[in-house]
């Protein structure tokens, strides 16, 4: 299965949208997976619009978002002027504990199990392998 | 998302129930507002039935105990489920906030019985 949008660089319509996605992959994912994915692409969303596009109307974030072989891919673009994802922050340090941002892009790296920047750091590339069977049954023969 | 807020002796407690996401956040913040507006300084924020927390909600979380640490204040946390507990411990907020399993606990030490 693979599906593509593009959503304008507004906030508000990042809840809505991620309803949708996550309507359409619910049915192949564990609870614990619904979570993580779910918040992984609320994370990359929000760095997308915000901070990528800049909140600037005219400018899209293209997701993409592929299943195959008990992989979900979840592609995020902004069009905005790149990010330096060689020098993230780490939020966990003592001196930025307590600081209001900064968190997204760790979470995503901590439930994914891959990430890729790409094209400047204009695209990140999530992986999360899945553990659940199509069909309903994990791959250690539990229904979640 | 819905937000009860109750008055134990000197404790406000506010139970959350739902998501705490870019989408209710604002909602969040209206009612912490209102807590520093009131000088309230102790505030337990019970995490029973919140299924889902993202960066922004815990950004909001954090500005709200700057805030009322500025008045002197502290607010504690209780009640979370393992989902959400474990988004927490990822990003090392048990060393931010005092976390309780339970709500009794929390009050028989912060003074709400």
């Amino acid at each position: 299965m693979t599906f593509s949008e593009k959503i304008p660089s507004r906030l508000e319509v990042i809840p809505q949208f991620i309803s949708s996605v996550m309507d359409k992959l619910r049915h192949l994912l564990t609870e614990k997976e619904i979570f993580d994915v779910k918040l992984c692409l609320e994370e990359a969303l929000v760095n997308a619009v915000k901070h990528g596009n800049k909140l600037k109307p005219g400018l899209f974030v293209e997701v993409v978002i592929e299943v195959d072989n008990g992989r979900l891919t979840l592609k995020v673009i902004d069009q905005g002027e790149g990010y330096d994802y060689k020098n993230i922050p780490d939020p966990t340090k003592p001196d930025n504990l307590h600081k209001l941002c900064g968190r997204g892009t760790f979470l995503i790296k901590k439930l994914t199990d891959e990430v890729e920047f790409f094209d400047g750091g204009r695209g990140i590339k999530m992986i999360k392998f899945l553990s659940k069977e199509v069909g309903g049954e994990d791959k250690k023969g539990k229904t979640q | 998302m819905k937000i009860k807020k109750e008055k134990r002796n000197d404790v406000i407690v506010c139970t959350l129930a739902g998501e705490i996401n870019i989408d209710t956040v604002p909602q969040l913040k209206i009612v912490f507002k209102d807590i520093l507006d009131h000088k309230s300084r102790k505030v337990l924020l019970n995490f029973k039935e919140v299924e889902y927390i993202d960066s922004l909600g815990v950004a909001s979380l954090i500005e709200f105990l700057k805030k009322m640490k500025d008045i002197d204040g502290t607010v504690f946390l209780s009640d979370m489920s393992p989902k959400v507990r474990t988004i927490f411990g990822i990003i090392k907020l048990e060393n931010v906030f005092k976390i309780y399993n339970t709500e009794e606990e929390a009050l028989r030490e912060f003074g709400g019985y």
